[in-house]
């Protein structure tokens, strides 16, 4: 440890040296950037919590980038100082875990393993020494290294102490590796990770893994004795219906009929009748897809609930059960219907049946919630190739533009549409309907929405590859001198347009007053190829804000690294704050989860983090800004943008705010307590949930939507402050709550939103 | 029993008094629905109370201070007219809860109304020391005070108060400063304070104190209840808390209430021995000729505008020091500060008690005393307190 101290000391040393060897003109090579970076975070006081916080992350992130550099010996140092000053300081023990569990994994890919083992086993928290163990593993068997990963989860194995196995985020890991263990070919691996389980629905979870890569493997007789053991019933509904998905799939009538069998035999040890239907609905959909119809319609027919009936009738949908489902949504509470069309409208979209989407869309009384179900359909209709059926869509959409009260919600409704004709190519529309918003931005009267509408339709120019128009537009604004906080927006997004030579203009002019744009603008200059350029808007900021700054730059300088695309998508929820809610429900859900490296954000781009995460989860409790920083807060937007889910709940949705994902200001309002949500019934998240819902709030703030920002419930009952809301994010789609729905592991209503508000945010549907 | 009740009915007629109840006292509580966490929350903190059945013009008597609370206490117009007298003739109303909601719908106080569905607990923010705040955060806060003082008050279903000029705030909540929890207003010559969060109501919470309620269990909340009623008797007692150093001066200054900066190698001490008035003095001593300290309240003081103060303290002195009364202007919870011409005040090598009167300009709520010293030597103070004048 002190030799590499040493070692530290002698590096910044020589890089310090590096710095001045050309005549004050900073040096910009990635290395140079990071040592000055280092040594500067190595300087910074100690003492101040938040301080040592974000210091103590920045060397995290300053090794990262040495790494991704190929820089190992100084990510060594990096990580070792990180280290260090992780072991000193006065923060939160949760964060000090999350740091360690977040260093196993660099060390991991940094090739020390050993040291990665070391402080897995020594974190006392058994909840942050699982994940370390997973991220350990787990990294080891994305860089192929397979038989290093199995010793590692047998070490975890190994050193789990009895009393550890009831452990409940024991059991959240140990289900993980296990299905880990799978993905690396080692079913007998999984087997023991998954006989260690003590938990009931987490055994029946990691079982259900096993059986049903057995069934994929042909040996069914070896996966209908271990799907015997299923214990939970939900789970082991859920876990019957997988196989017998894989069953009905391969044509294998008998062990099908035997699968169907169990899953009813569990489906009706089920104690609720909410998690029967949620349970048969999700059945349904497996057999559906597996085609298997005949079966998937008759579970689809036991659902009781009528909203959850109708769903499932859309889950299914097919020509000629269009009848049929609408039938079901008749029998559905009114306040629900409209979003029972809606979610036909898309359904039939996504199926290629443009006729009955248009049908459904039809059906649809208020014309905000049309004109967004033909949006959906005609993307959805579009990703299936059929230009002209989306086309029509979109046509018939425009008309319903008009038809909007409020000329902010007008603006947000041909943005929108202009997206949509921009994905078929319709250049002519496109801009009509670009235009059309900024003529409607004219008449906003509130300054705030106008200058959110404003921001919204630059990017989205900028986005639609109009970035003449992107640039007139912010120019034009920018003239009209703006209020600092827009102006500091508009030039971070002319540097983003690619107009950097008039963001630095602006930039010389007057210097942006906020540091968070400050330094998204200096990272998006770096990303233009002007890391000098970017180093001279440096000054004035404090010293922490300084070193940050120069680790962006590097990271600037970095080509996005291109892992591996994950066979089956999974949600990710970040490894910082209180995720142990959110594990159970995905896992209830029938989705792939994973802990999402709080890093990782700030390590890929985009389309890096789509090749993995269908949706990204931020749970409450922390600073999503610290741990993400501007540039993953930068990445997460263009992931959203492009087409990904987000969900942040409580210091999630401050992220979700803040980082201006969803128009909307968050209110600080500190408090705790049970509040009665007053739901509305204007959104797809919203589907079959109770007038009142009573959630907990845990300091979370008051939300104040602007236009495009739909509210789900509200704190009051006189509209003032929001506690639930969602958003269209270009392509992608953002749930922000304020409270804590999640806690339940029941299906009780909050949970029902939760689950609702997920699926919408992974596919569009609740 | 026998005497409770002729008691309660010579003071307050027709007032009714229940069993157990002290019948004659200062303190009266109007019955209506959900006031008995309050009435025992009274009863911890021993404060002697009487239940009014009923307001009617005259029908207070002796009452000093009216206490409305619980869910909704029956305030109609005939109830309002007897709370304007009871004012106009120097009496003071503590409304909490849904106490506050019906002096605001009567019209009896300059605040509108925000509610939220549901029981949260709020956390409340200083927008200036006043007696209600003495004693908070404490020496141990349950978590990092200054986001909020935790759990300070509980919830029923009372109502946030957006205030009208007439009102001062005495706590909000952090943010934009909207709303406050808790304000005071002068009405005739008498007085109300009102918090809108119910801090003995709310009995779904008691588990932020402890699981369950005992008998016997002191509340942390209960001494919001204790100042209020302190403050309610006596309004001139003096307004700046932790005024003769007593406690917890080894803390941060979020948890001393107060702060002293020091330049140039100056230092402060908190002597325990030779005080001139219980048992702690500040001191701070200046080693050289460009040293310099400056010793204030961690928050501004909430007064009442326009209403003469007299600001006092103990003091012993090798050189000159200054006291300025700094002012802050405009709304919680970023009032503008401006300086004032500061007082010169002569060296003293004994202790000598000094004193000045102010009278509180009627666009400041929340002024600051600030005393200062600069060049070698030594200041100490005790028994800083700022008082309204009679």
């Amino acid at each position: 440890m002190t030799n590499r101290c040493q070692f530290v000391v002698l590096l910044i040393g020589m890089c310090a040296s590096a710095l001045t060897a050309q005549g004050g003109e900073p040096d910009v090579h990635p290395k140079a950037l990071l040592c000055d970076a280092l040594k500067r975070a190595r300087d910074l006081p100690k003492g101040s919590g938040y301080g040592d916080w974000r210091g103590t992350l920045l060397l995290l992130r300053i090794g990262e980038t040495m790494r991704l550099h190929g820089l190992r010996d100084d990510a060594a140092g990096a990580l070792a100082a990180c280290r260090e000053a992780n072991a000193s300081s006065q923060f939160p023990d949760e964060v000090k875990n999350e740091i360690a569990a977040e260093l196993c994994r660099d060390l991991t890919l940094l090739g020390d393993t050993a040291q990665a083992r070391r402080i897995a086993k020594d974190l006392k928290s058994r909840s942050y020494s699982g994940a370390a163990w997973l991220l350990i593993a787990r990294s080891l068997q994305e860089a192929g290294k397979a038989d290093e990963a199995e010793g590692v989860i047998r070490e975890f194995l190994a050193a789990m102490p009895p009393e550890a196995r009831k452990d409940r985020d024991n059991n959240l890991w140990t289900h993980g590796l296990a299905e880990l263990a799978l993905r690396m070919k080692r079913p007998e691996l999984a087997r023991s990770l998954a006989d260690s389980i003590q938990s009931e629905p987490w055994k029946t979870g990691a079982l259900a893994d096993i059986a049903t890569d057995l069934a994929r493997a042909g040996r069914t007789d070896e996966a209908l004795k271990i799907a015997g053991g299923f214990s939970d019933s939900f789970m082991a509904a859920s876990g019957w219906a997988r196989l017998a998905a894989v069953f009905a799939a391969t044509s294998s009538a008998a062990p099908t009929a035997t699968a169907l069998d169990g899953l009813n035999l569990a489906a009706a040890k089920i104690k609720t009748d909410p998690e029967r239907d949620f349970a048969l609905r999700l059945a349904a959909r497996r057999l559906a897809a597996a085609g298997a119809g005949k079966e998937a319609a008759r579970l689809a027919g036991t659902v009781k609930d009528p909203c959850a009936a109708a769903l499932a009738q859309c889950d299914l949908f097919a020509v000629e059960t269009f009848d049929a489902t609408a039938d079901a949504v008749a029998r559905c509470p009114e306040g629900d219907r409209d979003l029972l069309w809606e979610a036909m409208a898309v359904m039939a979209g996504r199926k290629g049946m443009a006729e009955q989407a248009a049908k459904a869309s039809d059906r649809i009384a208020s014309a905000w919630a049309g004109l967004r179900a033909r949006r959906a359909v005609a993307g959805e209709l579009a990703d299936a190739g059929n230009i002209g059926a989306a086309r029509q869509a979109l046509d018939a959409a425009t008309g319903l533009a008009g038809k909007l009260d409020a000329p902010g919600w007008r603006c947000c409704a041909h943005i929108g549409l202009a997206m949509g004709y921009g994905r078929i190519g319709a250049k002519e529309a496109t801009d009509e309907q670009l235009d059309k918003a900024k003529n409607e931005i004219a008449q906003v009267q509130e300054v705030e929405a106008r200058e959110a509408l404003l921001t919204r339709l630059a990017r989205a120019m900028a986005a639609l590859d109009r970035k003449p128009s992107a640039k007139a537009l912010l120019t034009e604004t920018l003239q009209a001198s703006p209020r600092p906080s827009l102006r500091d927006a508009l030039v971070v997004l002319l540097a983003e347009a690619g107009e950097t030579e008039a963001a630095l203009a602006e930039q010389a002019r007057a210097r942006l007053t906020a540091t968070l744009f400050r330094r998204m603008f200096m990272y998006r200059v770096a990303q233009s190829g002007n890391p000098r350029r970017a180093l001279d808007c440096m000054a004035g900021l404090a010293p922490i804000d300084q070193a940050e700054a120069l680790a962006d730059v590097a990271r600037a300088r970095l080509r996005s690294p291109s892992p591996a695309p994950w066979e089956e998508k999974a949600v990710g929820v970040t490894l910082h704050g209180g995720w142990r809610a959110w594990f159970p429900r995905l896992e209830r859900m029938g989705v792939r989860w994973e802990l999402m490296p709080f890093l990782e954000p700030y390590e890929a781009e985009a389309e890096g983090l789509r090749s993995k995460y269908i949706a990204l989860g931020f749970p409450g409790t922390g600073d999503h800004f610290a741990h993400l920083s501007t540039v993953g807060i930068e990445h997460v937007r263009e992931y959203i943008y492009s087409g990904g889910g987000f969900m942040g709940i409580c210091a999630g949705q401050y992220l979700a705010t803040k980082g201006e994902y969803v128009t909307c200001d968050a209110h600080g309002f500190r408090g705790r307590g049970p509040h009665q949500v007053q739901m509305r019934k204007h959104h797809l998240v919203s589907l079959g949930l109770p007038p009142v819902i009573i959630i907990s709030r845990m300091n979370g703030g008051m939300l104040l939507p602007g236009p495009g920002c739909e509210v789900l419930g509200w704190y009051d009952k006189v509209d003032r402050y929001a506690a639930l809301v969602a958003e269209q994010y270009g392509r992608g789609r953002v749930v922000a709550f304020s409270p804590h729905p999640e806690g339940s592991s029941d299906l009780v209503p909050g949970d029902l939103l939760c689950i609702n508000a997920l699926n919408w945010a992974m596919t569009g549907l609740p | 029993m026998i005497r409770t009740i002729l008691c309660a009915c010579l003071v307050c007629l027709p007032a009714i008094a229940s069993a157990g109840e002290e019948a004659v006292g200062a303190i009266c509580v109007l019955e209506g629905p959900d006031v008995q966490p309050m009435k025992d929350g009274l009863r911890r903190i021993q404060r002697p109370f009487s239940v009014v059945g009923k307001l009617e013009a005259g029908g207070l008597g002796e009452c000093r201070v009216l206490v409305l609370c619980g869910a909704d206490p029956p305030v109609d117009e005939n109830g309002k007219k007897a709370i304007e007298a009871f004012l106009e003739g120097g009496g003071a109303v503590l409304a909490v809860g849904g106490g506050a909601t019906a002096m605001v719908r009567q019209k009896l106080f300059d605040a509108t109304t925000y509610y939220f569905t549901g029981t949260t607990i709020h956390m409340t923010v200083f927008h200036g020391y006043h007696r209600l705040t003495f004693g908070y955060p404490g020496a141990k806060p349950v978590e990092d005070w200054k986001a909020g003082v935790p759990n300070l008050l509980r919830a029923t279903q009372g109502p946030l108060m957006g205030l009208g000029p007439k009102a001062i705030s005495i706590l909000g909540y952090d943010g934009a400063g909207l709303y406050s929890a808790a304000a005071f207003q002068r009405v005739g010559k008498g007085l109300v304070l009102m918090i809108g969060p119910d801090p003995q109501g709310g009995n779904a919470y008691y588990s932020l104190d402890k699981p369950t309620l005992e008998p016997g269990d002191k509340l942390q909340t209960d001494l919001l209840l204790a100042n209020a009623i302190a403050f309610l008797l006596d309004p001139r007692a003096s307004l700046i808390p932790n005024g003769g150093f007593e406690a917890n001066m080894d803390l941060p200054p979020e948890q001393c209430n107060w702060q002293v900066a020091l330049r140039e190698g100056a230092r402060r001490e908190w002597r325990r021995e030779g005080a001139p008035e219980g048992s702690g003095f500040l001191r701070i001593e200046c080693p050289q000729a460009q040293s310099s300290g400056m010793v204030e309240p961690t928050c501004p003081i909430v007064v009442e505008r326009g209403v003469a103060h007299r600001f006092t303290c103990r003091y012993r002195a090798s050189i000159p020091w200054t006291v300025e009364f700094v002012r802050f202007k405009g709304s919680p919870p970023a009032p503008k500060r401006e300086s004032a011409p500061p007082v010169s005040v002569a060296a003293s090598p004994e202790w000598r008690l000094f004193t000045t009167d102010l009278t509180v300009p009627a666009d400041v709520s929340y002024p600051k005393p600030v005393a200062a010293m600069r060049g070698q030597g030594e200041l100490c103070l005790d028994d800083v307190g700022l008082r309204p004048i009679p």
